[in-house]
């Protein structure tokens, strides 16, 4: 059962192992019978197959709680002690091709672009699913050109050194406090790829770079940043940075520290609010919506007795009104409840009789 | 009451279907059973900027002790019964030490044991795992899940340098690149466009600023008071920290149309800094413990958690991972993609909101209510625990139940996990 | 698959002889048993098919039968007027005795398997009576205080006896202890409970009380014993571990359960009839090798359904596994007016 009494063991595991060991591989096998009609996988990577059923599941939004399975274990010993059965049982069957491959066709995210590839030569692909991540990635290196890999890795191009220099401060900018020595092995560390953190500020930082400033002065106040101590250059492109968001995402221009301090403006239209705040209703309705009839005045208990059955067979049906399957549809007893609910049949004696319309006191309705 | 009368009622009793059984996973899933690993206090701070935010002075112990002794003043729980804390936080590197000082400093017993989870962006979910395993296998009775990231105090230094056997190794060369060209990698081979990163990326911050304006986050955020001290002046003053200050009013596609790209050395460069999660300091945190020990402390239940799952994927692609951790946890728990009433996908960029709300199909009305990532900031082992106390702040108020929250994760992982709102 | 059709009369429970194979009793009902009178059926299966032997007419409706362990010719009906009839098959038309104890519908009854010397039945007036079909009157009555549709004597002891009731428990009694304050009541499991939780799994579903509507002894476990009613939901329990809710829960039909038999030739294999219309056969999951149905949320212990029959038109109220020949026959009967007798291992997956 689980691994370790008290490690991260995932508490779905036993319901996993319930779900079935191998049942990866059979669905690999499952879907190795289908073929590969859907056309990302190249090939069979080492992991393919392994999360494609559950995204086919879930693209076919499926509950994956009905019984798919209609393999049983050869040795089950109900199977082994008996010859093995003719029939074909009345499990369910596997559900249809997945409405992925529809919306695949349907999609189209945005024009492609011609020259975008420079890298990556295969065409570009809708938004459709990893199908195999191990070969995906095999498809993209195989057919990677060499040249524009070098520059993914590539650390001095001089191509590229104003970014890289720029990176660096972009890097730098986020940490104010560092000393020299530290921002030293920052430019070590990064001159071997920019990370994550420094490149979204980077854009900013270009940003305030080119708009801002007159193009003409580019190039100098370049020259003069660089020149400057570090922390001083970046304090200066930082403001400029501030400055620049907020001037082009128009809104005022407010310092860090006083919108720390102000009250916040609250633009709330109450009736939005009311209407957002009605809550769902979760709890079961109970509904007795079986057709009204008006009330009977006979004094005799079997008119009595026959508005109480009459009721009770309306209150049968309407605890199964939600099934709609033939079964229930043509079911005989079903048909008599209704004949009852609608006042068609009575018990008479021992027996249903028929409701003969000159004995009809009240409307059907 | 006739003979026959009373037996067609005893038939029609029979046939009720107030006793069945769950007809659905969902039904199931929201049921409430005293061995679910309930949420009882769900908080965080405010988020933050890195540069000049209100938390961007506050060292990752001052932030600690801060949302630590929150918890304990809004819990009501008793701070011995609290056995474990685990962290998810990912640059600090000696988390370790600073989380146990940070957990005694906030008033806590030795008693209460700490630990770290460290899986990048999904260390705050990681850690929220942690605690919901060590519950539900008696490791623990009770536990509280942080997460948390000062990106202003910590640098992320990135990939370390990797000896010959990874740098040579086909795949895993790939991680010493930056997060940044995994998101060129998504739009060039999806075609995500600038524009429609872009048109995402303003929705995002308008969402954000409608749920702030409204004050629907309120609930969700612990203010705290803090020290910043100014970069430039190095005056240091007293601030509140008390709102998303990463949010940018008035946001538009067009606006964000004129940044200039991040990262023009890697076609198509579609990536910019206004359409892109921001950098950010802040914590959230979530206390857990099984329902019939809520019951029996009375503590109030928020929420539930109900399961997790990760799955990996190449990382020159890792922006795609909710598009694998999503169906891999719905199929765990038999849930469809109707069966959600909440998605938080985090927006580490548009390239990866775009991509995989696209691909897993889901409903754009239902991801990210109240902005993302790219509007209010992606504290990286934060991120993790502040989309569960959004989605239960975001649950309770639309009156809705189910929530998956998901995220891609660098080095190429995506991790999903599913809540339940019972508020 | 044969057939017979009970025409003009609803199916509520189906036997096989114990000394016979081909022969079979059925209890039915007029008018669904709502109204009107019953009919017991005595069928033999014949080369020619299914052929009614012998039927007896009741003034009210039939809801269970039972042959005699001793006496290979007679055989017990319970009725909805509350008496209880054994007849003699070799006779004609009238009981050779009656018994009129319960105020109301007897639900059950039920032949004393180790003895064969007594039997049970079980009412809707909230008791069961033991008799001895030798004696006028019952020999003890146990109160559940709640409409108990079914109980049996373990096949195991001969002093040991179980029943399940409206109240949604399970309990069972045991002769040899002293009547005293209790009636023998030795155990009182509450059929809905949860399953215990096991490290590393996913808490289980609990559910709210709901009417038990039948239940089985296991023929190879001795302290297991399979129950089935309203919540849709069979689960079978362990007495020695009564306190630990059910070792399976088998979740799947769409209506109530009214009828659960165990396989008397496997182990962990039992037949359900159910309102849904089908019958259905299952593995508990006590099995080597046996897989469990992936997937639903309430399924717990590894069992599974194996295949289910859908030929039943109207709801599906009795099942009785064939002792001898082939392994695997079985009969069903349901208010749809038909007998069908048919070989479960068809009805499984490949």
């Amino acid at each position: 059962m689980a691994d370790a009494l008290c490690g991260p063991s995932n508490p779905l595991q036993n319901f996993q192992k319930h779900s079935g060991v191998d049942r990866t591989l059979q669905q690999d096998r499952l879907l190795s019978r289908h073929g590969s009609s859907q056309g990302f996988r190249s090939g069979p990577g080492p992991s393919a197959g392994l999360l494609d059923p559950e995204f086919e599941a879930f693209q076919a939004g499926q509950h994956p709680a009905s019984p798919l399975q209609p393999q049983i274990e050869a040795h089950h010993p109900f199977q082994s002690r008996f010859s093995s059965p003719a029939q074909q049982s009345h499990f369910q069957q596997p559900s249809a091709l997945p409405d992925w491959a529809r919306d695949f066709q349907q999609l189209q995210i945005a024009p492609v672009r011609p020259g975008s590839s420079s890298f990556h030569s295969p065409a570009i692909q809708q938004h459709v699913p990893i199908q195999s991540p191990a070969t995906s990635w095999h498809t993209d290196f195989m057919q990677n050109q060499p040249q524009p890999q070098q520059q993914q890795h590539f650390q001095q191009s001089p191509m590229f050194r104003p970014y890289t220099n720029h990176s660096w401060q972009g890097q730098n900018a986020i940490h104010p406090q560092f000393s020299s020595v530290a921002l030293g092995k920052q430019r070590e560390s990064l001159v071997g790829g920019v990370q994550f953190d420094a490149a979204a500020f980077e854009a900013a930082f270009d940003a305030a770079q080119q708009e801002t400033l007159a193009p003409e002065s580019i190039e100098d106040s370049l020259a003069m940043e660089i020149e400057r101590d570090a922390d001083e250059r970046l304090e200066a492109i930082s403001a400029k940075v501030q400055e620049e968001l907020t001037r082009q995402l128009g809104h005022d221009q407010e310092s860090h520290l006083s919108n720390l301090d102000m009250s916040r403006a609250v633009d709330f239209s109450p009736d939005e609010g009311a209407m957002l705040q009605q809550d769902s209703i979760n709890t079961m309705q109970q509904d007795h919506a079986f057709q009204e009839q008006e009330q009977q005045q006979e004094p005799n208990q079997k008119g009595q007795d026959d508005e109480e059955l009459s009721r009770t067979a309306g209150e049968l049906l309407n605890s199964i009104k939600d099934d709609t399957s033939q079964k229930f549809r043509e079911s005989v007893f079903l048909s008599l409840m209704r004949r009852i609910r609608d006042k068609e049949v009575r018990v008479e004696g021992e027996n249903f009789v028929e409701v003969s319309d000159d004995q009809l006191s009240s409307p059907l309705t | 009451m006739s003979q026959s009368q009373q037996r067609l009622a005893q038939i029609s009793s029979q046939l009720s279907s107030s006793v069945s059984p769950p007809q659905s996973a969902r039904d199931a899933i929201l049921s409430k059973n005293p061995d679910d690993i309930v949420i009882t206090l769900s908080m965080r701070t405010a988020l933050t900027k890195a540069r000049g935010g209100a938390l961007s002075s506050t060292s990752l112990e001052d932030l600690l002790v801060a949302i630590l002794k929150g918890v304990k003043e809004r819990s009501k729980l008793d701070p011995a019964l609290l056995e474990e804390i685990v962290f998810g936080n990912v640059l600090e590197p000696r988390a370790n030490y600073i989380s146990r000082g940070a957990t005694l400093a906030a008033g806590f017993p030795d008693t209460t044991a700490t630990s770290i989870a460290s899986r990048w962006c999904s260390s705050g979910l990681l850690a929220t795992q942690a605690v919901a395993n060590q519950i539900a296998s008696n490791c623990i009775d009770i536990g509280l899940a942080v997460g948390v990231e000062c990106m202003s105090q910590n640098p992320d230094d990135g990939a370390p340098k990797f000896g010959p056997q990874i740098s040579n190794h086909p795949v895993a060369k790939d991680l010493t690149m930056p997060m940044g060209w995994t998101s060129e990698n998504l739009s060039a081979d999806y075609g995500i466009s600038r524009e429609i990163q872009d048109e995402w990326a303003a929705e995002s911050s308008q969402k954000a600023e409608k749920a702030q304006k409204a004050g629907w986050v309120d609930d969700e955020i612990y203010a705290i008071t803090t020290t910043f001290v100014d970069p430039k002046t190095k005056e240091s003053k007293t601030v509140v920290a008390n709102r998303d200050d990463g949010v940018r009013y008035g946001t538009t596609k067009e606006g964000l149309g004129k940044i200039r790209k991040a990262f023009p050395q890697w076609a198509p460069s579609t990536t910019t800094g206004g359409n892109a999660s921001q950098i950010t300091d802040g914590a959230a945190a979530l206390l857990m413990m099984r329902r019939s020990t809520a019951e029996k402390l009375g503590q109030p239940i928020i929420g539930k958690y109900v399961a997790s799952t990760v799955a990996g994927l190449p990382p020159r692609i890792m922006g795609a991972g909710p598009t694998i951790a999503v169906p891999k946890l719905l199929a765990k728990v038999g849930l469809s993609r109707d069966d959600v009433d909440i998605w938080e996908i985090n927006e580490a960029f548009g390239s990866v909101l775009v991509h995989c709300v696209k691909t897993l199909g889901i409903d754009r009305e239902k991801v990210n209510p109240r902005g993302g990532a790219i509007a209010i900031g992606h504290p990286l082992g934060c991120t993790g625990a502040r989309q569960i106390v959004t989605a239960l702040s975001e649950l309770k108020r639309t009156g809705k139940k189910i929530a998956v929250t998901s995220m891609c994760v660098g080095t190429g992982m995506g991790m999903a996990g599913l809540i339940v709102s019972e508020q | 698959m044969l057939e017979f059709r009970t025409q003009g009369y609803n199916g509520y429970s189906v036997k096989y002889s114990p000394f016979f194979d081909s022969r079979i009793a059925v209890a039915t009902s007029a008018n669904f048993g709502l109204v009107g009178n019953g009919r017991l059926y005595v069928l033999g299966l014949t080369a020619n098919g299914i052929v009614a032997e012998k039927w007896f007419d009741t003034q009210d409706s039939l809801l269970d039968t039972a042959w005699s362990e001793s006496h290979e010719n007679q055989i017990l009906a319970a009725s909805g007027d509350g008496s209880i009839k054994l007849f003699d098959i070799s006779l004609d038309q009238f009981p050779i005795q009656q018994w009129s104890e319960h105020s109301k519908e007897v639900f059950s009854v039920h032949w004393n398997l180790v003895n064969k010397e007594t039997f049970l039945s079980s009412s809707w007036d909230g008791t069961i009576k033991m008799w001895n079909p030798n004696m006028p009157t019952s020999l003890v009555t146990l109160p559940t205080h709640s409409c108990t549709y079914s109980a049996q004597f373990s096949p195991h002891s001969p002093t040991l006896l179980s029943a399940v009731s409206s109240d949604s428990h399970l309990r069972i009694f045991d002769l040899r202890t002293p009547a005293s304050a209790s009636n023998h009541l030795v155990m009182s499991i509450p059929i809905h409970t949860p399953p215990k939780m096991r490290m590393g799994a996913a808490p289980a579903m609990g559910l709210p009380p709901s009417e038990a509507l039948t239940h089985d002894w296991n023929k190879y476990r001795d302290t297991v014993i399979a129950t089935g009613g309203v919540d849709r939901i069979i689960r079978t329990f362990d007495i020695r571990a009564s306190g630990q809710g059910p070792m399976a829960v088998l979740p799947g039909h769409e209506y109530a359960v009214r009828k659960v038999s165990w396989s008397p030739h496997l182990a962990d294999v039992l037949l359900s009839a159910s309102y849904d219309m089908t019958c259905r056969v299952w593995t508990d999951g006590s099995a080597m090798g046996a897989k469990a149905e992936p997937g639903n949320p309430m399924a717990f212990g590894g069992g599974r359904e194996m295949g289910r029959m859908g030929v039943h038109t109207e709801f599906a109220t009795g099942v009785d596994w064939c002792l001898f020949g082939a392994e695997g026959w079985c009969a069903s009967t349901g208010w749809d007016e038909r007998v069908l007798i048919w070989d479960v291992r068809a009805m499984m997956g490949p």
